[in-house]
């Protein structure tokens, strides 16, 4: 049962950069500064927070941030056409030395801030569900918003005209021009709603179980999304199972270390996994064009 | 304008332009751009021991760099520097603190070559791979690094945990394998040499052999090096292996001379800075050599502008971001420039 929550918990944060990032790379952008947006979203959830004593502007102040981090990468990469590489790594640094820097400027503290005026994010009570409380009671609200998000990307995804423009706009650009919508929007529209799924994330990481931000907490949750994003390779279904196999990796790991293991080498086994899918769909591949060249 | 010198422009323009940004920042700290910009220039070059920090500080970048632009200089992504770094740094530390009694200079030897030897094996998989059986070398070095960086944090935490206090590390490497330091003041060691041989290697490898000469054609135009009889396949590898093999050196230099043990946080980055380097400057190894003086200088800078003025030591980095940000931005709008002039005239 302490696994099954804790990885629902983690789930929630890797999930949302994931569908996010899945619909950017159906457009033919992976995007790799999600772990950047993360951290500067969980930031602004905090000084929101604090400073007004309420989640709902921890919340706005994180999507508000995330959106502009976003802004700028969209402008680079989709109107400049600039290497994602270079400024996806170099949004990634800028994140990281800024919140130090505004947790020093504003704050006066080097490492970590918290404060008794931060509000934290409201838990679902759902009164008394018997043997089924544990499965579904005093879960954070974001955990409920992750779970409709997900429903409504499902939709979105296969039965509208804007998932099939989505995957026009990475296929085939100039075809999806042609046909009078504008690639550009969608590329934008992408990105946009990816800034807003991380935000969200990020103020959960911040605001969502805790109350407080530490320098470089995303501790590499983005990467694992953005992992979880490469390999699903723009389909929902493997995109899914990817983030629920790292999820359930992080909270076995951590859930280890109470027996003296070390969630260190859990972690890597997702990884492994997706090295040996990976050679195996290469050898399966190269085997197939090596029997068809032969005929 | 040629080219290389429209680049070269841009860079400086770019520079210039993030440390006016950066200048206006420091107003907030309420100090003046002028002053700030002096005590970060004397803060990393105004002595003999700062000078040598400055130095200590390049290694790591400048050889991730380079090692990184090699790779990509020949068409193959290698984005796994950074796993390639820590596998090295911890094969070389484990070696130094299981093996007591080895003579030093065979000591010294055994472990820089062990350590470029885990690097490259590491490169060499995914590049083996990707020629092989086609596999995207991009993601496969993207999970490498990961796994990598796991398991090297859980060996430290597991069987090689420290007996020493802190932890996250391992013990301190038999003496017999350290590279000295120069000086007790500044983290520039012996193991600098080493650095610079290398150096000087891929530059000569990268601009002036025949080798470099058939990656730059395979990156370039890889039908005409096919027809002029270049050997796709193992240039490819053999680019992947050196790549390893250089961010290899970055780890076991860093044991070996800076640190004399394992950490896990022995690379906060440096592979990913070399990284957005070598791109900026595309792929030039006299480009690397330069700017990454530039970022360890602001960097070492930035750390006594902290102490002094109280600006804290982030903003360099932050500026160095900018320019790296403002770089790219003109490359693309002077391609479209130049795009739109052909198109014209």
């Amino acid at each position: 049962m302490y696994i099954y929550r804790s990885t629902i918990n983690t789930l929630v944060l890797i999930l949302l950069p994931a569908l996010g990032g899945m619909w950017t790379l159906q457009t033919g952008m992976l995007n790799i500064s999600q772990e950047g947006s993360m951290l500067v979203a969980a930031f602004f959830a905090v000084l929101g927070s604090y400073i007004f004593s309420s989640f709902w502007m921890g919340l706005l102040f994180a999507i508000i941030a995330s959106l502009v981090f976003n802004l700028i990468y969209a402008f680079f990469c989709v109107n400049l056409r600039a290497n994602i590489w270079v400024i996806g790594m170099a949004l990634n640094i800028l994140a990281s030395s800024l919140t130090i820097l505004l947790l020093k400027s504003i704050f006066g503290v080097k490492g970590s801030f918290t404060s008794d005026k931060i509000q934290q994010i409201p838990f679902v009570h759902l009164g008394n569900l018997g043997i089924f409380n544990g499965i579904f009671n005093d879960f954070s609200s974001i955990v409920w918003l992750t779970l409709i998000i997900v429903i409504l990307f499902k939709y979105i995804d296969s039965h509208t005209t804007f998932g099939f423009h989505l995957k026009a706009a990475g296929k085939n650009w100039r075809a999806l021009d042609t046909a009078g919508v504008s690639s550009l929007k969608v590329r934008y529209m992408s990105i946009l709603i990816n800034a807003v799924l991380v935000g969200i994330s990020g103020a959960y990481l911040s605001i969502g179980y805790l109350k407080i931000f530490n320098k470089d907490m995303s501790a590499g949750r983005g990467w694992i999304a953005v992992a979880a994003v490469i390999f699903g390779n723009g389909n929902f279904t493997w995109t899914i199972i990817a983030t629920v196999a790292f999820g359930f990796m992080d909270a076995l790991g951590i859930s280890l270390q109470t027996y003296g293991l070390n969630s260190n080498l859990t972690l890597m086994f997702p990884y492994l996994a997706i090295v040996a899918a990976l050679i195996y769909q290469g050898v399966k591949s190269s085997k197939k064009k090596a029997i068809e060249e032969k005929q | 304008m040629s080219e290389k010198y429209r680049r070269f422009l841009i860079v400086v323009i770019s520079f210039l332009l993030a440390l006016v940004v950066g200048g206006l920042l420091m107003l907030f700290y309420k100090v003046s751009p002028i002053d700030g910009y002096k005590i970060m220039i004397l803060g990393a070059l105004g002595n003999k021991y700062m000078i040598y920090s400055t130095f200590a500080r390049m290694v790591p970048i400048i050889l991730t760099g380079l090692a990184v632009a090699i790779s990509f200089h020949a068409g193959i992504w290698n984005i796994g520097a950074q796993g390639q770094l820590y596998l090295a740094a911890f094969v070389v530390a484990a070696m130094g603190v299981s093996f007591h009694g080895v003579p030093t200079a065979m000591y010294l030897l055994l472990g820089v070559a062990v350590g470029i030897a885990v690097g490259g094996l590491w490169a060499w998989l995914p590049g083996y791979l990707r020629v092989k059986y086609n596999v995207n070398e991009v993601v496969l070095t993207i999970m490498l690094n990961s796994i990598a960086i796991y398991f090297t944090t859980y060996m430290t935490n597991g069987p090689f945990r420290t007996s020493q206090g802190s932890l996250g590390a391992t013990n301190v490497i038999d003496k017999g394998m350290w590279f000295r330091h120069i000086n007790p003041l500044s983290n520039l060691n012996t193991g600098v040499f080493v650095a610079i041989v290398a150096v000087a290697l891929i530059v000569y490898l990268m601009l002036f052999a025949k080798r470099g000469y058939e990656w730059k054609m395979m990156r370039l135009n890889p039908r005409f090096s096919i027809y002029g009889g270049v050997s796709f396949k193992r240039n490819m590898i053999l680019a992947m292996v050196i790549s390893g093999m250089l961010a290899g050196l970055a780890g076991t230099l860093l044991v070996m001379g800076d640190y004399h043990r394992f950490l896990n946080g022995i690379s906060p980055g440096y592979s990913w800075t070399g990284m957005i380097l070598a791109m900026m400057v595309n792929y030039d190894p006299i480009g690397v050599i330069i700017t990454s003086f530039m970022y360890a200088v602001m960097i070492s800078g930035g750390l006594k502008m902290e102490l002094i003025l109280g600006i804290p030591q982030e903003l360099v980095q932050i500026i160095f971001v900018l320019a790296v940000m403002f770089v790219t931005a003109g490359y693309s709008l002077s391609n479209k420039l130049s795009n739109r002039m052909q198109e014209e005239g």
